[in-house]
């Protein structure tokens, strides 16, 4: 942001030339550990909210606001191609504009605010459309690490998309109204990022930016030639209560979730930070003497006590609501197109509890942030969780099953499900399973983005389905039958390379589940007496299963599963289940023995379904024995 | 509406009505017939439709401008501040050199004058120019891909031009092709060919995929005006993309019979017979609708009646379509070619892939020669898959295929000028882009690679951000029992899970699955293996001295193996071995089988190599149990 109490361009130039160089010398002003605030979130005098800046842009086709603070009382006069509005700053000193709808226009023109002894303009600013990235880090993750990413990057020349990043922050109470312009260090990563600045997207500023943000955003632009504005409002690490507004968390009837909550409220009422500080100096003191016993070098800083007391769960970065109040709140009232969203990692350690909460706590966080965009029906795409850990193989398939990332994963799709058969026409979703890697961050996700985009084209931009396909397969019936299961869905699927259809696992009673060998389901014979087959239906047997009650497809976390919409059409069948077992409920013969210890659980759990796999290898090898060993020479 | 406004409006309306190709829609083209708009060469002054408006010229090289006029009038060609003039010989060619210009990407027109006529072409740009080559999957069109349609609508790229060269025969007369609706037997349909059009998602959706990813990319990056000439061909074969002269001229044995093949075929080729048999055709055909009850327009009712040409207007003829579509373009300056050819020596004959082998290096050497650049960029996109995938069950029965050695050919081929020096040869595999059509679906990334491999060797990107060079078998060692092979970098299969896609034999040349492991190179600080992933050790339950080993040996092969890193780069189909294959397995065929094998031998293979599969399937099944009875 520019400030100027003079109107001559060359002065204005002078002064973005003087920002300009500033902004660019500030790597040397970086001071590890610290951030390096450029703009402070809220400033005195008249300031705009940082959310405006030059570079930005204004979403399209509807009533613009810009925000800001300014003395109490002071009139605030904004205009903007060719239109004014004015507003009276009140006691808090917030003011509120705002101006009318205006079209797309790639043209840079200049926002100008005015108040009663100062004068902002921001320039550069673009008219298009606003998509909002959320989730934790696989949607954070940076184009430069992933396959194709750089190919990517030295292509990213595209002077009309423009990327905003929102800076971290924790505020599950008090929300805050704005936030800085920054250079924020992480620990995590040891380094610093720089946040909440609009930039031009350029091959340098690329690197840094969401893969799937950026692939999705720019496909838009190059499909509809209108100027995007990515604002990313990812967070690594975060749960989906964390991005949920506490209040509305609070208001929901969920046991699931009330127990989180009260497991938060507990934490945060029996924090001692005075005990924590304590227990710190000790950790501090025996750390330092280990070292100097090894002979190791002590850092000056570690010799010390620490001092600070700490402000313990109510501001960590997961308490409900914490991330919602910090990055999403700053934004409540901007006019924006829609929203893609890629999260479930660190929900997925909760358990079946996690995923109980998950189910009901998501579609409530989709209409807070719908809510907060001013939109009931603004656009929504959901990215499931992606791939980790080693593939899932025949070897190890039944054993692989067990984790609750993949009910993560069904939950998503089940927020979908239900959303889009009650007439939801906005909500989006996409899978990335397939897209796999053994690695928490896969490092497929320039598809990710394709497929999101592909959901924006064809539900807002009017493509039709032909061209931009995205909706999933969907089952319609499930029926036992003569030692089979017979799967319905709306639409033909198969497998894309021709070969076996993988995925399906089937279970009877014992809720013992196998993989399945999947058929098509043979509805005649044409008259010269071949099968005709029905692509919309799946027969499921499996040697090992006598009488199939329940399914689940693509049931692990880096599934063996290939099954899509017929057609080449890149959409994969989403990982979903019949049954409605727990976690910890299958197979049957473990939940007698299940204690109150999970980990213990798990190993009983585990060894059980190690037990179905071997035993499935043994009957196949027997079998082929039995078949091949008859007939070979 | 302001009043002042109208007469722009008025003059962008007439701009668009003259834009559309007007004769495509005056005239109605006729099933079966071509319809020319524009022909090759006109009775009076014309220029080639090699430059046409909405064309780009290639940037940094001389400009070449050539055409036709009266025997000794004098052309001259005005374009960019620049002016060169040209006399027509007794021939009625000319031809003019203009100096060479840098990149641009404003729109500039050329007038082309003569004693009484003066021809514009405006909408020109200078960039890049990229020649596509080879057949049906080179052809294949975006709109008929995975994700074509994402592509199609996004395909806004005023400063990207595209121009499909109609296909040509021996006998075309000029060197020169026609603007025309071209009709296509094989599709029953017409294609609008020859003209340069400006790429959007209407003029896009015929056009080649991986020409289109291909170039999109170069153009996002490299940030210069791109022009793609597609000079590819269903169903055609290398040696009928090679000039014929170079074919007569190589001692090689192969090309030899080929060549003997088709004198003779062209020898025995009898227009009076060859007219009867087609009219008797016709009749049955008609009498057969007539039969079935389906309706008969007077065309289809019509019979033949002019004398064909016979084989040496066959688009396989060698040289046939080198000299009918690829020659129409001789002398143009271009940054360099993307060739995606095998299919047809993988099926027309049975000692293609030879065939391919000796012909394939001569083809790069003569497009080279045509367009005047003896180091011009040339990437090899190597054959794509075609068929049931190959998987545990059927593993050794599919790899006897002709295409895999086709395959192979285009990696030796590659291989031997990369190892030679030759700076300007490129490769990519696209085997794991897998369908089971032999149009396989999967185009936009075999585009995608070729376009980082023209980044970074054409366009200076770091070949960091832009990986090509697939890795390198440097050594192969054989001992107790296992094959280890040494690469020139990391690799492995990107998604952790076991590298699938090595076959080992022993000396009975029976090939089976190999489990291939990095073997442990020792243990760091906290007794955790370490691994050499530039090594890969081969072992199998079925071979216990094993002498030789083959890669992503299927035509849609079991193969994972890439390059470590993510970098979408696999390891190529190759070979260590150089065993025919009429000799794998050993001992299936008599020593003294005629060759080119026929397709009764082929069969007794794939037998011999389905009770292979049998036997291991039952040995594996044998270990499982064996293994669990010890535990």
């Amino acid at each position: 942001m520019k400030t100027s109490t003079m109107k001559t361009s060359k002065y204005l130039i002078a002064l973005i030339c003087t920002v300009l160089f500033s902004l660019s010398s500030h790597a040397q002003d970086l001071v590890r550990g610290e951030d390096l605030i450029l703009a402070p979130a809220v400033s005195e005098g008249l300031c705009v909210s940082n959310t405006f800046q030059s570079n930005m842009v204004l979403q399209r086709d509807k009533p613009i606001t810009i925000w800001g603070w300014a003395e109490p009382g002071e009139k605030v006069t904004v205009s903007f191609a060719g239109k004014t509005a004015s507003a009276t700053a009140g006691s808090d000193r917030a003011w509120k504009v705002e101006l009318p709808a205006m079209p797309a226009n790639a043209k840079p023109q200049a926002v100008n605010i005015k108040g009663k002894s100062k004068t902002l303009i921001l320039d550069n600013v673009l008219l298009g459309d606003v998509w909002v990235l959320g989730g934790q880090s696989n949607m954070e993750f940076p184009l430069a690490k992933v396959q194709n990413g750089n190919l990517e990057i030295i292509s990213a020349n595209f002077p009309e998309m423009r990327i905003l990043s929102i800076p971290q922050g924790e505020a599950p109470l008090e929300h805050n109204q704005s936030f800085p312009q920054i250079y924020q260090w992480s620990s995590w990563s040891s380094r610093h990022f720089k946040k909440g600045s609009w930039d031009v997207l350029t091959p340098e500023i690329a690197k840094e930016l969401s893969a799937i943000g950026y692939v999705f955003a720019r496909r838009i632009h190059m499909t509809t030639e209108v100027p995007i504005g990515v604002i990313d409002a990812s967070r690594g690490g975060t749960t989906v209560e964390t991005w949920t507004p506490l209040d509305h968390l609070r208001k929901m009837q969920s046991e699931p979730t009330k127990a989180l909550l009260a497991k938060w409220d507990d934490d945060v009422k029996t924090w001692d930070p005075q005990a924590d500080l304590e227990n710190r100096i000790k950790n501090n003191r025996s750390w330092v003497e280990r070292r100097k016993k090894e002979g190791k070098d002590v850092p000056a800083d570690r010799l010390k006590d620490p001092t600070d007391l700490r402000p313990g769960p109510i501001a960590n970065h997961n308490h409900p609501g914490s991330c919602y109040g910090a990055m999403i709140a700053p934004l409540e009232g901007l006019s924006i197109k829609g929203a893609i969203f890629h999260q479930g990692y660190n929900n997925a350690f909760s358990g079946q509890e996690g995923i109980d909460m998950y189910a009901d706590v998501f579609p409530e966080m989709i209409k807070a942030w719908r809510s907060a965009f001013g939109n009931p029906e603004m656009p929504f795409g959901i990215l499931s969780l992606c791939t980790a850990g080693d593939p899932q193989q025949l070897e190890n398939y039944s054993e692989m099953m067990f984790d609750a990332g993949v009910g993560l994963r069904a939950a998503q799709y089940k927020t979908f499900e239900d959303l889009y058969k009650a007439g939801d026409k906005n909500i989006g979703f996409v899978s990335t399973y397939d897209l796999r890697r053994r690695w928490y961050h896969p490092q497929v996700k320039l598809p990710a983005g394709e497929r999101a985009a592909r959901w924006a084209l064809a539900t807002q931009y009017g493509f039709s389905d032909s061209m931009v396909s995205w909706r999933p397969p969907m089952i319609t019936g499930m029926e036992a039958k003569d030692g089979s299961l017979i799967i319905s869905f709306d639409q033909d699927v198969m497998d894309p390379e021709d070969g076996p259809m993988l995925g399906f696992a089937i279970a009877g009673k014992a809720r013992e589940y196998h993989p399945a060998t999947a058929a098509y389901f043979v509805k005649g014979k044409d008259d010269r007496g071949r099968d005709q087959l029905d692509r919309k239906k799946l027969v499921l047997t499996s040697i090992m299963v006598k009488e199939p009650i329940h399914f689940r497809y693509a049931w692990c976390r880096n599934p063996l599963a290939n099954i899509q919409l017929t057609g080449n059409k890149d959409v994969p069948l989403a990982t979903q289940k019949s049954d409605n077992w727990g976690l910890e409920e299958a197979p049957l013969s473990v939940i007698e023995s299940l204690d109150d210890n999970s980990r213990a659980n798990r190993g009983k759990i585990l060894n059980a379904l190690k037990l179905l796999d071997r035993m499935r290898r043994l009957q196949e090898a027997q079998e082929t024995i039995q078949m091949l060993g008859q007939t070979a020479e | 509406m302001n009043a002042h406004r109208l007469p722009a409006l008025l003059l962008a309306l007439l701009v668009a009505v003259v834009a559309i190709p007007t004769s495509a829609d005056d005239a109605k083209p006729v099933r079966g017939e071509d319809l020319i708009l524009v022909p090759a060469v006109s009775e009076d002054l014309c220029v080639s439709n090699t430059f046409q408006s909405g064309m780009v010229l290639q940037l940094d090289k001389p400009i070449y401008i050539w055409g036709w006029a009266e025997p000794g009038e004098t052309v001259t060609v005005s374009f960019a501040g620049n002016r060169a003039s040209a006399t027509a010989g007794i021939d009625r060619y000319w031809k003019a050199q203009l100096p060479a210009q840098p990149a641009n990407k404003s729109p500039q027109s050329m007038t082309i004058s003569g004693k009484a006529k003066t021809i514009s072409l405006d909408n020109i740009l200078i960039g890049d120019v990229w020649v596509l080559g080879g057949q049906s999957n080179m052809e294949h069109p975006i709109r008929a891909v995975e994700n074509g349609g994402l592509e199609i609508v996004s395909a806004n790229y005023p400063e990207m031009r595209l121009l499909t060269v109609p296909w040509e025969d021996m006998t075309n007369p000029v060197p020169g092709f026609a603007r025309k609706h071209q009709w296509v037997g094989f599709f029953g349909r017409h294609f609008r060919k020859g003209d340069w059009d400006v790429c959007t998602p209407q003029t896009v959706r015929e056009f080649s995929a991986i020409g289109y990813a291909f170039a999109r990319r170069v153009h996002k990056a490299a940030d210069v005006p791109i022009g793609v000439i597609d000079v590819s061909r269903g169903g055609t074969s290398v040696d009928s993309w090679t000039p014929l002269k170079t074919l007569r001229a190589m001692d090689k044995p192969w090309i030899k019979k080929q060549l003997v093949l088709w004198d003779k075929k062209v020898a025995d080729f009898d227009p009076q017979k060859d007219l009867a048999q087609r009219i008797e055709r016709a009749k049955q055909r008609i009498a057969r609708f007539e039969k079935e009850g389906r309706p008969l327009t007077p065309a289809d009712r019509k019979l033949p009646s002019e004398l064909g040409l016979g084989p040496i207007a066959d688009a396989n003829h060698p040289g046939g379509n080198y000299h009918g579509m690829l020659k129409t373009l001789a002398g143009l300056p271009i940054k360099g070619v993307v060739w995606h050819q095998g299919y047809n020596q993988g099926v027309a004959d049975l000692h293609g892939p030879w065939m391919h082998r000796e012909v394939l290096p001569v083809m790069i050497k003569s497009w080279r020669e045509t367009f005047n650049d003896p180091q011009m960029p040339f990437c090899i996109i190597s054959l794509c898959t075609d068929g049931e995938p190959q998987t545990l069950e059927n593993y050794s029965e599919k790899m006897i295929d002709l295409g895999i050695e086709v395959r192979e050919g285009h990696y030796q081929t590659f291989l031997d000028l990369y190892n030679a020096g030759d700076k300007n040869i490129g490769f990519v595999s696209s085997y794991d882009l897998r369908r089971a059509w032999y149009h396989p679906q999967v185009k936009i990334p075999a585009g995608e690679r070729a376009a980082r491999w023209a980044l970074a060797t054409q366009y200076g990107f770091s070949e960091r951000d832009v990986p090509w060079r697939p890795p390198v078998v440097t050594s192969m060692q054989t001992e107790d029992g296992s094959i280890t092979l040494t690469f020139d970098q990391p690799v492995g299969d990107q998604q952790r899970g076991e590298m699938v896609g090595f076959a080992i034999a022993g000396k009975d040349r029976k090939f089976y699955p190999a489990k291939a492991e990095h073997p442990e190179t020792g243990r760091d600080g906290r007794d955790r293996p370490q691994y050499d992933k530039r090594i890969v050790k081969l072992t199998s339950l079925m071979v216990s001295e094993p002498v030789a080993y083959r890669y992503a040996w299927g035509r849609n092969p079991l193969a994972n193996v890439q390059a470590e890193g993510n970098k979408d780069l696999p390891l190529p189909t190759h070979r260590s071995d150089n065993w025919p294959v009429y000799t794998v397995p050993l001992g299936v065929l008599p020593e003294d089988v005629a060759l080119p094998i026929n397709r009764g031998d082929l069969a007794r293979l794939s037998a011999a190599l389905r009770e292979m599969d049998k036997q291991r399937k039952i040995a594996e099944a044998k270990a499982i149990l064996d293994k669990y009875e010890r535990e």
